[in-house]
C-alpha cells in the first residue's frame, strides 16, 4: 500500500500546482449535492490511488484553477472503515488549501465532533451547515453567529438542493479560517498528546497537519496516520508507537478517552448552540419504520418488497430488457454484422474464430457481458439504490441478522448475498463493504457455492416450474440447507470473531431520484471498468482449452462420475464444463437434453450446476479479490461439494421411489 | 444496582451509566462518535428482532452483545 509518503506516490498523482479543497462530512449529508453545486459536476469518481474507494475530483467553478475533492462520508475519525481510510488519506495527502465540513443541520452533535477533529488539523476550515431547511421544520433554531464565534470559522447556512447558501460558502472558502477552538483531553491525555507532538514537530518537517493534530490522531491509533509516518520515518514512527503502548498499558486506551472527551464536548457545544432542539418526526415514516422490524408486520412487508424486486429484475430485467439487447439487438443486428465483417477481414481463420466462434471474445464474452448481464445487473442495482436510499435496506440487514449470524457473519452481508443473485462476480467485489477478511471469505465461499446468478436462475427456474412447483421448492430447500450448513462450517474453520451488528436506522422517506441515479451509474461504472474485461478474459482461456483440447478431455474425465454417480446422461458432463464459461449455458445444456431426462434427474441436474462452480469471469475476480491461493481452495471444496450433494440428493429420491 | 440496555422494557428511556470494559474497543469508539457518552438518555424502541435505541435523535439496531455492555440508570437517580 502506497503513502504520500513515499516518492513513489508521485507517479499518477494530478498535479497540485493547483490548490485543492476538500469536502468532509458524514455519510447523506448532501456532500454530492454541495459538490454538485461547486463544481458543476456530478461526479469524476476514480478511486483513489492506494484505496479501493471511489472520490470525486473536478474544477471549482468560481474559482480558476482550484480543484475540489469529495470525500466519503465518514462517521468519526481516528479512521476505522475504508470509506474513513480513504478520507484520511486525501487530508494527508492532498496538502488543502482549506476543508469544507459539511453537515446535517440536524444532527449537530455528531457534526460537531468531526469539526472539533477536523479543527485539531489546523487547516483552514468552513462548516456549512446543509439541510438547514429540514432542521427548520422539525422546530431547530441554531444560533449560528455563537457557534462561528465559538469555533473561530465561517459557518454557513445551506439548503444544497435548492441553491441557498451556496453563494456565502462560496465566498468564505478562500476566506477560510483555522479554527480556535479545541478539545481538552484529560490531563495524562494531554501530556501523552504533548509530548508526542514536540517529538514529531522537531523531527520532521513539511507536515501535513499541526503536530498536535498528528499526534492525536497518532495516539488514538489512526491507520492512515501510522501509515504515513511509517513511510515517511520507520524509525520514528517504532519509537513513537513504543512510547505510545507503553503510555497506555495499564489504563484506558488513549483512543477511547479521545473518542468520549471530544463526544462530551461535542455536546456541550451543540446544546449551546441549539436554541430549540429537534422536535422527533412524528410521521408515517416513522410508523412505517417501526412496522418494517415488526414482529408481525415485518415479514410480509420483506416479502412485498422482495416480490417488487423479482418483478423488477426478473420479468422486466431479465425478460423484457435481456429479450430486447439478446435476441433483437445483438442476435437479429449486432452480432451477424460484425460476424461478417471479422470473417471477411480477419487475417488467419483461428483470429475470426477467436472473435466470433462459439467460444469468440465476441459472440460469447462481450454478447454475454452486454447483452445478458448488463440489463439484469442495471435493474439490480436500481432496485438496491432504492432500498438502500429509502432506508429499508438497513431494516432488511436487521431482519436477515439472525440467519447470517448462523453463517459467522452479520446482517450486513445481505447486500452482497443477495446482489449475488444477480450477478456473483459483481457481489464478490461488494464484499468490500464487509468488516474483516474471515466475514469476506465465508461470504465470498457461499456465494461460489450456492447463490444462483440471475443467468442462472432464470433458465433453472423455467426448467424446474416446468415440472411443477413441488420441485422448484425442493430445489430451494436444499439450497438453502447447503448454504445455511456450509457457513456454519466455514465459521467454524475460519479462525476469528464474529462482529456483532451496529447499525443505524435512518428514517425512511421517498427514496430521491438523483442519489438512486448517481448510486447506480456508479455502480455500473464499476461493473464495466472491472468486469467485463474478467468475461473476456475468461473467454479467451475458455477458447484456448477448446483449441487445445483440454475441454473435451475434461468433459470425457467427468462423464463416468456424471452417469454413475449422479444417473445423468452423459452428455450432461459437457453441460457443466459450459457452465463454467456462463452459468446459463450450463443449465440450457441440460435443458437441451430436456426430453431425454426425467423429473427426478432434472432436480439432480439442477441442484449439482447450481451448487457447481461459478462462471469462469467470477472465479478471476476472486482471484482478483482474495487471492489465486483463496480461489483454488474455494474450487477444491465446491466441485466435490456440488458433486456430492447431487449424488445425495439422487440417493434421496431413489430410496423415495421416485428416480424413474 | 447494575442494570443493562438489553433488560429495558420498549418505551422507556433510561440514561447511560457507562460502556462495560468488555466491549471491543472499536465499538466504544463508534458508540462514542453516535453520541453514548454517560448522562446520555437512551429511548428504547424495541428488544426484538433486536434493541432497537434513539440516542441524540438518532435510531439505532444493535445485537445483545452490545446492548448488554452498556449499563443503564433509571432517568432521575443518582449518577
Amino acid at each position: 500500500m502506497e503513502s504520500c509518503a513515499d516518492a513513489t506516490f508521485a507517479v499518477g498523482r494530478p498535479r497540485t500546482t493547483r490548490s485543492t479543497y476538500v469536502l468532509v462530512g458524514a455519510p447523506n449529508v448532501g456532500k454530492s449535492v454541495v459538490f454538485h453545486r461547486l463544481t458543476g459536476t456530478y461526479a469524476n469518481v476514480s478511486n483513489y490511488p492506494g484505496t479501493t474507494v471511489e472520490v470525486a475530483r473536478a474544477p471549482l467553478r468560481f474559482e480558476s484553477g482550484a480543484m475540489l475533492l469529495d470525500t466519503p462520508g465518514v462517521l468519526a475519525f481516528p479512521s476505522r472503515s475504508a470509506d474513513e481510510r480513504a478520507a484520511m488519506r486525501a487530508l494527508l495527502c492532498e496538502n488543502p488549501r482549506a476543508l469544507v465540513q459539511v453537515a446535517d443541520a440536524k444532527h449537530l452533535r455528531r457534526s460537531l465532533a468531526i469539526t472539533l477533529t477536523l479543527a485539531e488539523t489546523g487547516l483552514p476550515l468552513v462548516l456549512a451547515l446543509n439541510m438547514s431547511d429540514e432542521a427548520a421544520a422539525r422546530g431547530v433554531r441554531l444560533d449560528l453567529p455563537a457557534l462561528a464565534q465559538a469555533l473561530g470559522i465561517d459557518v454557513v447556512a445551506t439548503v444544497a438542493t435548492l441553491g441557498e447558501g451556496v453563494g456565502r460558502l462560496v465566498e468564505s472558502m478562500p476566506a477560510a479560517r483555522i479554527p480556535r477552538l479545541h478539545t481538552a483531553y484529560p490531563a495524562a491525555v494531554e501530556a501523552a498528546i504533548a509530548v508526542a507532538a514536540q517529538r514529531i514537530a522537531a523531527r520532521l518537517d513539511r507536515l501535513p497537519f499541526a503536530a498536535r493534530g498528528l499526534a492525536i490522531l497518532f495516539l488514538a491509533r489512526d491507520p492512515e496516520v501510522e501509515h504515513w509516518l511509517g513511510a515517511r520515518d520507520p524509525e520514528f514512527a517504532r519509537d513513537l508507537a513504543a512510547t505510545r503502548d507503553a503510555a497506555e498499558s495499564g489504563g484506558e486506551r488513549f483512543a477511547a478517552a479521545i473518542a468520549r472527551s471530544r463526544a462530551e464536548a461535542a455536546g456541550t457545544l451543540a446544546s449551546r448552540t441549539e436554541l430549540v432542539a429537534p422536535r422527533p418526526p412524528e410521521s408515517r415514516a416513522a410508523v412505517l419504520g417501526r412496522l418494517a422490524l415488526h414482529r408481525l408486520w415485518g415479514p410480509p412487508i420483506l416479502l412485498a418488497v422482495l416480490y417488487a424486486t423479482y418483478l423488477v429484475v426478473g420479468v422486466f430485467g431479465a425478460g423484457t430488457l435481456v429479450d430486447l439487447t439478446e435476441d433483437r439487438l445483438f442476435g437479429g443486428l449486432v452480432n451477424p454484422a460484425v460476424t461478417t465483417f471479422v470473417q471477411a477481414y480477419a487475417p488467419w481463420g483461428w483470429a475470426s474464430d477467436l472473435i466470433v466462434g462459439p467460444y469468440g471474445l465476441w459472440t460469447m464474452g462481450m454478447t454475454y457481458a452486454v447483452a445478458l448481464i448488463l440489463p439484469i445487473v442495471t435493474t439490480f442495482f436500481l432496485v438496491f439504490g432504492v432500498l438502500e436510499d429509502s432506508g429499508y435496506f438497513a431494516r432488511l440487514s436487521v431482519l436477515a441478522n439472525r440467519g447470517f449470524a448462523a453463517m459467522g457473519m452479520n446482517g450486513r452481508a445481505v447486500l452482497p448475498m443477495v446482489l449475488g443473485l444477480g450477478c456473483v462476480t459483481m457481489a464478490t467485489l461488494t464484499t468490500r463493504i464487509l468488516a474483516t477478511r474471515r466475514e469476506r471469505l465465508i461470504a465470498t465461499f457461499l456465494m461460489a457455492l450456492a447463490i444462483p446468478c440471475s443467468a442462472q436462475l432464470g433458465v433453472v427456474l423455467g426448467m424446474l416450474s416446468a415440472l411443477g412447483f413441488g420441485w422448484t421448492v425442493a430445489w430451494a430447500a436444499v439450497l438453502v440447507v447447503v448454504l445455511v450448513l456450509a457457513g456454519a462450517l466455514a465459521a467454524r474453520l475460519i479462525p476469528g470473531r464474529r462482529i456483532p451488528l451496529l447499525t443505524e436506522l435512518p428514517p425512511l422517506r421517498w427514496p430521491v431520484a438523483g442519489n438512486v441515479v448517481k448510486k447506480t451509474a456508479g455502480r455500473l461504472v464499476w461493473y464495466l471498468r472491472e468486469v467485463i474485461p474478467l468475461f473476456l478474459l475468461g473467454t479467451f482461456l475458455m477458447w484456448l482449452m477448446d483449441r487445445t483440447g483440454v475441454l473435451p478431455w475434461l468433459i470425457e474425465r467427468g462423464e463416468p462420475l456424471v452417469t454413475g454417480w449422479l444417473g445423468l446422461p452423459k452428455e450432461a458432463a459437457a453441460a457443466f464444463v459450459m457452465g463454467f464459461l456462463r452459468r446459463d449455458f450450463g443449465a440450457t445444456g441440460l435443458f437441451a437434453l430436456g426430453a431425454a431426462l426425467s423429473p427426478a434427474q432434472t432436480l439432480v441436474g439442477m441442484v449439482t450446476i447450481t451448487l457447481f462452480v461459478p462462471c469462469i469471469a467470477s472465479m478471476l475476480m476472486i482471484v482478483k479479490e482474495q487471492g489465486a491461493h483463496v480461489a483454488a481452495l474455494i474450487v477444491a471444496m465446491v466441485v466435490p461439494l456440488a458433486l456430492l450433494v447431487g449424488g445425495l440428493v439422487r440417493i434421496a429420491l431413489v430410496s423415495l421411489g421416485m428416480w424413474a | 444496582m447494575n442494570r443493562t440496555l438489553d433488560t429495558v422494557p420498549p418505551g422507556h428511556t433510561v440514561l447511560l451509566a457507562r460502556i462495560d470494559d468488555s466491549l471491543a474497543p472499536d465499538f466504544r469508539e463508534q458508540l462514542a462518535a453516535y453520541g453514548f457518552v454517560p448522562g446520555r438518555a437512551l429511548e428504547v424502541l424495541a428488544q426484538q428482532p433486536m434493541t432497537v435505541v434513539v440516542c441524540d435523535h438518532v435510531e439505532l439496531a444493535l445485537e445483545a452483545a452490545i446492548a448488554r455492555a452498556l449499563v443503564v440508570r433509571e432517568t432521575g437517580t443518582a449518577a
